[in-house]
């Protein structure tokens, strides 16, 4: 019987918890045999805030550090999805795999990709703020939680 | 948990999950959509390996606010019969799709009670409905699902209610 895969979206960034929520997601909902399910990893790029040249109240950049700025931010990007598929690949090697990154505030940027793609559900880590003793769930995560109008999974990495 | 990154749970062990029913629709509809979408899967390719356990939260009726014993009684019978039924019903859907599952009824405040019983009963994944509250009534209301999300020491899935069709 063939099943129709489904379409996860997990919104991946620098930090360990989304890595963790990527590989729980991974070993615990995703069946190893014969998975049709394609793996959406979603890195959003914060845009850097430049100010125009015109004004001479805030810091003007030239623009080889603009450029420079923004390569690094490329790398970083690419550097997470690569690392992330090949969690992917390790652990799931028939999953299909497909890398993304968009430009915006991540908050925003995880809703939106998820309603165009209409993926079936949504897989966030959260970073949980460490200084208060209860866990608090990260802005982001706590956002996109309300938003978005498919289920959620938030993952939590274990603290021990 | 040195350097690079930690597996997330064994593939063979067992997944525990608690579904948290009430009488509302959106719970069901929780239910529905993670037997069809997360829990089918599982019991396809691995028989045995997943646990459901429903659960119900009943808030205790408060006893000040009725005059004599009989009505408590009665009130708290009814109470009962409404809860297996809600539950019956969610089991028949496991039972559906072919799942192991099994049902029980909590007293108390159901945001405590659930995150509670994830530690206790050592669950893996809790499933949750959500009213799709706005921030306002969310804040004034209280949500369980918000509660739960943050507090709930295993991963928490939270289904919203289908959009409703005009």
């Amino acid at each position: 019987m063939a099943e129709k895969g489904r379409k996860i979206l997990v919104a991946v960034d620098e930090g360990d918890e989304s890595a963790y929520a990527l590989s729980w997601c991974l070993n615990n909902l995703i069946s190893h045999h014969n998975s049709q399910d394609t793996l959406v990893l979603l890195f959003a790029k914060t845009p850097l805030q430049v100010y125009s040249a015109m004004d001479s109240t805030g810091y003007m950049y030239a623009s080889s550090v603009i450029t420079t700025i923004e390569r690094y931010a490329n790398d970083v990007a690419d550097n997470v999805l690569e690392k992330a598929s090949r969690l992917c690949k390790d652990l799931n090697t028939q999953i299909k795999v497909e890398p993304m990154t968009e430009l915006g505030d991540p908050r925003d940027v995880i809703c939106d990709v998820a309603h165009r793609l209409k993926v079936d559900f949504l897989v966030m880590g959260s970073h949980g703020y460490g200084a208060i003793k209860r866990a608090f769930l990260g802005s982001v995560s706590n956002h996109c939680a309300q938003k978005v109008k498919c289920p959620v999974l938030i993952v939590k990495k274990p603290t021990n | 948990m040195e350097g690079g990154v930690s597996s997330g749970g064994a593939t063979a062990a067992p997944l525990n999950v608690l579904v948290a029913i009430d009488d509302s629709d959106e719970s069901f509809h929780a239910l529905r959509w993670a037997l069809d979408n997360i829990l089918k899967q599982k019991s396809e390719t691995d028989q045995n390996s997943t646990v459901v356990t429903i659960a119900q939260v009943v808030e205790p009726l408060p006893r000040y606010a009725f005059p004599g014993g009989y009505v408590v009684e009665t009130a708290s019978k009814v109470q009962e019969e409404n809860a297996a039924r809600v539950l019956s019903r969610a089991f028949e859907m496991c039972r559906d799709s072919s799942l192991k599952a099994k049902t029980i009824i909590l007293e108390g405040d159901p945001k405590d009670k659930i995150c509670r019983a994830v530690e206790e009963m050592n669950i893996n994944l809790l499933i949750v409905g959500s009213r799709g509250l706005g921030q306002i009534k969310r804040a004034f209301l209280g949500s369980v699902s918000d509660y739960c999300s943050h507090h709930a020491k295993c991963p928490v899935l939270v289904v919203k209610p289908p959009p409703k069709k005009t």
